[in-house]
């Protein structure tokens, strides 16, 4: 697998308080990466040295193969979760002056926000001050100076914080399109639903450690549980009895002579074993694995660590 | 264009546009003109009429017209004159300050024995005669005192006595300068002009300095700016830009002056032979710049030939050095500032050390005006935070050798590249530091860190 940012070893201290410890993430070329933790775990930390505004106690980056150099924040765009705009510029002349800033030149610039412009359709936008827009069209014009250079690797610090859903749609559907032409994307974020939805694979940081890595689904595999919920109509006697030793009741509910129970399974087993065994004895309803979600996974990885610590 | 040009031409160019500026800059020659004609022009037409009673009952001054007059005259008719600010009185009864309230007169200069002895007498006054007025006064009071003694008890001839009497004036000469007087205390003038400007400048702009980063902190655009630039880039395209507003600001103001200047001196020239009378008698003001003398020397090709023993190109050249490296300094430190804060009114702490030096070097300035040759002045001309300002005036007096010209303008490039050095550590991580409110003790940490 090819990686947009090999980060191997990275510490980083601030006086006598360590924000990263022996940090090593890979981030896939041309996938969504999830950087996951806490406040103050470390992740903004991580995020600055990736930009180049701070440098590491030591360690070693690799940019698409290469150590990273200060050339490389040109083929970065970065949105950082504390950001904003000049306020008394106007809207057009600003996006300019930022990707400028970037290294485009004027004229590439200029028709590139164009584009841009045009499919927010915020055209009436370009000669208004910053000061007379809402927070999400600024929003918006964050969004697009943080793309318009077009960046191997885009790194978005909680992105949809302050959107509308609406709004929070239009963005992450362009993240998705940006990945699929192959630009990498860091998403920074507390919100595991856009976690679940959007990343490939995630990195959770914890008290300045990498506590948890890996692809999405392996994640998850490691987290799961082998419990199953079912739903059926019968009695509960003759289904406990029909479990037998293989497989463990941890918990049921009758609700309109419908049972819901928690069944968990031994290691060895499959779900269809459970199923031979009760098909006879019940009338089932519905059977689905409980898989955990990110966010448990994020609580009880947290936790666990703090206890670890403690 | 490189990536600092492009943020000293967004600094430049947002703020030259700016409604501000531009009246900023018309403005500004026009309150500084009126502002010096204004004070210069007070001094000349003093408005206000005083009608002035002297109360001299010893006969000191004044005397019966004739035998059946009852009218109180000078003694001597060519003295006591009025003109349009000052109207005399005689009385040779002692009146009670208090009815001085109610009558015609609203000064009583009380003449009594001693007063022939010691020349002190009691000036009863409603509302506080100026400079000028109280210096026709005392001439008229002095001259005819004086004549009293010599011709009443002395029985000297009072032409005589005129013709022996002598009045002492120094035309200084410098002794490394001989054949030429040297007017240090005008030309110090013009040089405190010039340190005034450069003070103001410092001020203005470097306070815009921290503004801008302050503003760039607060509305969180910075962290953006620095994925793309170095902190250090950023804060010195800040720092040139604004800089160059002011230069610019500066030679309009310049432009500005000059036709105003011309305009001022032709109307002066026109109108000041009036006030030559009370200028001859009027006490001169010494209130550090010394408008009277200025004007009097305005009015005269002779007088004004003095501003050509300035070295002006020397001037010239250093105004323009200290200027730049002055401003490089203190602004550097007020972005230090600007970064390390979270709102304006926390600056407030952190101005004091950065300010106090500044006001000190405009305190030291204009000390040299009346004590040029102070060692004070020698080392505080040198000393970089207080140079850019002093300087001009040393040099403006040109007692001063090209070393102390060169160990200042050294100590002043060492100093700016420490300073630039120093507001750059603190800023690079006071600009990331919100919502903690900073100490000393944190800028000198920040300084110790490593990026």
């Amino acid at each position: 697998m090819k990686y947009a940012i090999q980060a191997e070893g990275i510490n980083k201290t601030y006086g006598k308080y360590q924000a990263l410890t022996n940090v090593s993430i890979d981030i896939p070329e041309g996938k969504i990466f999830g950087l996951l933790g806490p406040n103050g775990a470390g992740k903004t930390t991580f995020i600055r040295i990736l930009n180049q505004i701070i440098e590491p106690d030591n360690g070693l980056i690799k940019f698409y193969g290469n150590p990273l150099q200060r050339s490389h924040v040109e083929d970065i765009g970065y949105l950082p979760e504390e950001r904003g705009l000049y306020k008394k510029m106007k809207v057009g002349e600003q996006c300019v002056y930022l990707a400028q800033m970037k290294g485009m030149k004027e004229k590439d610039a200029l028709a590139e926000l164009k584009m841009w412009f045009e499919k927010f359709e915020i055209q009436e936008w370009w000669n208004k001050t910053v000061e007379d827009l809402s927070k999400g069209m600024a929003q918006k014009i964050q969004f697009i100076t943080t793309v318009v250079h077009k960046p191997k690797l885009l790194i978005l610090d909680e992105p949809f914080s302050g959107f509308d859903p609406i709004n929070a749609e239009l963005i992450r559907n362009e993240m998705l399109r940006l990945r699929d032409e192959g630009t990498t994307i860091v998403l920074s974020t507390h919100d595991m639903g856009s976690v679940e939805s959007l990343c490939d694979n995630i990195a959770l940081i914890n008290r300045s450690h990498v506590i948890l890595s890996g692809s999405v689904a392996e994640v998850r595999d490691s987290f799961r549980t082998k419990t199953y919920t079912l739903k059926f109509e019968g009695t509960l006697l003759e289904f406990t009895i029909a479990l037998g030793a293989r497989f463990e009741l941890m918990s049921n509910e009758l609700i309109n002579d419908i049972h819901t129970v928690t069944v968990r399974i031994k290691p060895e087993f499959k779900l269809n074993d459970l199923l031979k065994q009760i098909i006879p004895v019940v009338d089932i309803l519905s059977a689905e694995e409980n898989v955990p979600s990110m966010h448990d996974i994020f609580v009880q990885s947290v936790l666990s660590f703090n206890e670890a610590q403690a | 264009m490189s990536k600092i040009g492009l943020i000293i031409k967004r600094e430049y160019t947002t703020r030259i546009r700016k409604k501000s500026f531009i009246i900023m800059t018309i403005l500004g020659p026009l309150l500084f003109a009126g502002l010096l004609f204004g004070t210069v022009w007070i001094t000349l037409n003093d408005q206000q009429t005083y009608t002035v009673l002297i109360s001299d009952p010893y006969g000191l001054v004044s005397e019966y017209r004739g035998e059946q007059d009852s009218t109180l005259v000078p003694r001597f008719p060519d003295q006591f004159k009025d003109n349009e600010n000052v109207i005399y009185g005689f009385t040779e009864k002692t009146k009670k300050p208090e009815e001085l309230k109610e009558g015609f007169y609203n000064i009583m200069i009380e003449l009594d024995e001693i007063t022939i002895n010691d020349g002190k007498c009691n000036m009863y006054f409603d509302n506080f005669p100026s400079e000028n007025i109280q210096g026709k006064l005392k001439n008229d009071l002095q001259e005819s005192l004086e004549r009293f003694r010599v011709v009443d008890s002395l029985k000297l001839d009072y032409e005589k006595y005129k013709r022996a009497k002598l009045d002492v004036s120094f035309a200084e000469i410098n002794i490394n300068k001989l054949g030429e007087e040297d007017h240090t205390q005008e030309r110090a003038v013009i040089g405190f002009v010039f340190a005034i400007l450069i003070y103001m400048f410092i001020f203005m702009y470097g306070v815009q300095v921290m503004r801008g980063v302050l503003e760039e902190k607060t509305n969180r655009i910075v962290e953006v700016m620095i994925s793309s630039v170095k902190p250090f880039q950023l804060m010195m395209g800040k720092v040139v830009g604004i800089g160059l507003v002011g230069l610019t600001q500066f030679l309009i103001w310049v432009i500005l002056s000059a036709v105003l200047a011309t305009f001022g001196l032709n109307y002066f020239e026109s109108h000041l032979v009036n006030g030559a009378a009370v200028l001859e008698n009027g006490a001169v003001v010494a209130n550090g710049v010394n408008q009277a003398a200025m004007a009097q020397s305005l009015m005269n090709n002779e007088a004004i030939n003095w501003i050509f023993l300035i070295n002006w190109p020397l001037m010239v050249g250093m105004f323009i050095f200290f200027f730049i490296g002055g401003f490089l300094l203190y602004a550097s430190l007020f972005a230090a500032i600007g970064a390390a804060v979270d709102s304006d009114s926390d600056t407030q702490q952190f101005m004091l050390p950065v300010t106090l030096p500044l006001v000190f070097s405009y305190i030291v300035s204009a000390m040299l005006i009346t004590n040029p040759e102070s060692p004070i002045g020698n080392f505080f001309s040198i000393f970089p935070l207080t140079s850019p300002i002093t300087i001009m005036v040393k040099t403006a007096i040109g007692n001063i050798s090209v070393l102390h010209l060169i160990s200042a303008m050294a100590a002043l490039i060492v100093a700016f590249l420490f300073f630039i050095w120093l507001g750059a550590k603190i800023y690079r991580v006071g600009i990331l530091s919100y919502g903690k409110k900073v100490s000393y003790k944190d800028l000198w940490k920040w300084i110790r860190q490593k990026n």
